[in-house]
């Protein structure tokens, strides 16, 4: 018979919690990824308003560790699961965040854009919805391999990003950017930069779950 | 601090009988000096069994037929001709149960030191109050050393048997659960004493709390049907088990 219900079901109910904030910050930053293509102001307001859901999430399952920790006392897999969720729920309210932030630019940008500069833009969106929904399966199955694949994905995401500021600073310089409409491409572009950032912190601790390392330091 | 990682107790190969049953099977791992070993498992997995043989108590049990060697510093403590009291004067043991002697507080102390051939009183005096300091006690009972021993409270009484085994001056001191049966404030005063304890003595003991295990030892042996199913640092122990045998028992998958 296996015992410690009680922790059991704890943990299985904290999984839960952790799955579904991870799904609602993805679907939060897939809908600001689409507001941004598209100069959805609409779309992007709707993706403003439901990041305090995600904020939610974030206290409520970081109260739910805590008295998992204070209560059952874990130690092993159970202590770091625990305390990887307790730091990972961090990134994922940023992931919430920054989608949140990309839907707001979007509000500065109008119909009428450099389209030149939107390849790579595109690119970097469709890379770190990759990796954020990798990071989430990786989560799921505890799966070090897709963390590590995830972790791997983040050089190409800084380089577009080098790409972008290359090609805006092109652009500017040839008078075919408008520099208010530069400033807010480029702050989406850093906010992209940044969720890949995330996933790759989400990824990691996924590492430090199943071995307590983390960043290739054993933190035990 | 560092560790001196220099052995004490060198065990090889031990097995244990009690008639027919083998209550230990081929146990092997080191104990090192100033540091606390603790030994964790379930009931009748034979923690208990594997201490009683680091003093020799098991002889007092007739059925009982060792094989193996348990060398205490470099020394085969089964051979024959061992002196088993000088053995036991340099391993003290403190059980589960307080059990000081029906006498005063003082006369507790000074009943081991008097068997050696101690007399003067100054000496005396000084084994009391050194061994009661160290055992954290001195302060409680300095004006009523005269009282009975049997006044004291249970977490008290635990700590006049751990200045006991102390005025004896040992090496090693074996613990076989002895924060079990007392409260939670003189559980954490005893488990103070004993990371205090562990700068001038080894210490090996066991219990059944596995928080306590993880909190005041150093090393710790999990042993399973007799068998030590894994040993090793105790923050590798209670963080990233290498067995899952030990996982599953330290997360409470199964007692």
């Amino acid at each position: 018979m296996t015992l410690r219900q009680s922790l059991l079901q704890s943990i299985e109910e904290l999984k839960k919690e952790v799955a579904a904030m991870a799904d609602l910050a993805l679907a939060n930053l897939r809908e600001g990824l689409v507001a941004f293509k598209t100069t959805d102001q609409e779309l992007a307001n709707q993706v403003m308003r439901k990041d305090d859901e995600v904020d939610r999430y974030e206290e409520e399952i970081a109260k739910q560790a805590l008295k998992i920790i204070w209560k059952e006392q874990p130690v092993a897999s159970d202590l770091r699961l625990v305390t990887g969720i307790l730091k990972l729920i961090t990134d994922l309210e940023r992931i919430g965040d920054h989608a949140s932030d990309i839907a707001e630019m979007t509000l500065h940008l109008d119909k009428t854009r450099n389209m030149r500069v939107m390849p790579i833009s595109s690119k970097m969106a469709e890379i770190v919805e990759e990796m954020v929904l990798e990071s989430i399966q990786a989560l799921v199955k505890v799966d070090i391999e897709l963390a590590r694949k995830v972790i791997g994905r983040d050089d190409a995401v800084d380089d577009l990003f080098q790409q972008l500021i290359t090609k805006m600073t092109k652009e500017l310089k040839e008078d075919k950017l408008d520099p208010n409409e530069a400033i807010y491409v480029l702050m989406v572009g850093k906010y992209f930069e940044r969720v890949g950032d995330h996933a790759v912190n989400i990824a990691e601790w996924i590492i430090f779950m199943k071995s307590g390392t983390h960043k290739n330091t054993l933190l035990f | 601090m560092m560790k001196t990682e220099k052995i004490v107790f060198d065990i090889k190969n031990l097995n244990l009988f009690y008639g027919e049953t083998q209550a230990l099977k081929n146990i092997e791992f080191p104990i090192y000096e100033k540091e606390v070993t603790a030994l964790i498992g379930p009931s009748g997995c034979g923690k208990s069994t594997f201490l009683r043989t680091l003093n020799r108590m098991n002889d007092l049990v007739e059925s009982c037929k060792i094989s193996g060697d348990v060398s205490f510093n470099d020394e085969n403590i089964y051979q024959t001709g061992m002196d088993v009291i000088g053995l036991r004067k340099r391993v003290g043991m403190v059980f589960q149960k307080p059990n000081p002697f029906p006498m005063s507080i003082y006369d507790n102390i000074v009943y081991g030191p008097k068997c050696q051939g101690i007399k003067g009183k100054a000496e005396l005096n000084e084994i009391v109050e050194t061994s009661l300091k160290q055992a954290a006690l001195w302060e409680e009972v300095k004006d009523r050393l005269k009282e009975s021993a049997l006044s004291l409270s249970g977490g008290q009484q635990q700590r006049l048997c751990i200045a006991r085994t102390i005025a004896m001056k040992p090496e090693v001191i074996l613990m076989d659960e002895p924060t079990s049966a007392l409260d939670p404030v003189a559980t954490a005063k005893i488990e103070d004493l004993i990371i205090e304890l562990k700068q001038n003595y080894t210490i090996v003991i066991v219990t059944h709390n596995m928080q306590q295990a993880a909190r005041i030892s150093d090393r710790t042996a999990f042993f399973l049907l007799g068998e030590i199913v894994e040993y090793g640092d105790t923050s590798h122990v209670f963080s990233t088990p290498d067995q899952k045998k030990t996982e599953e028992y330290i997360t409470g998958r199964f007692g």
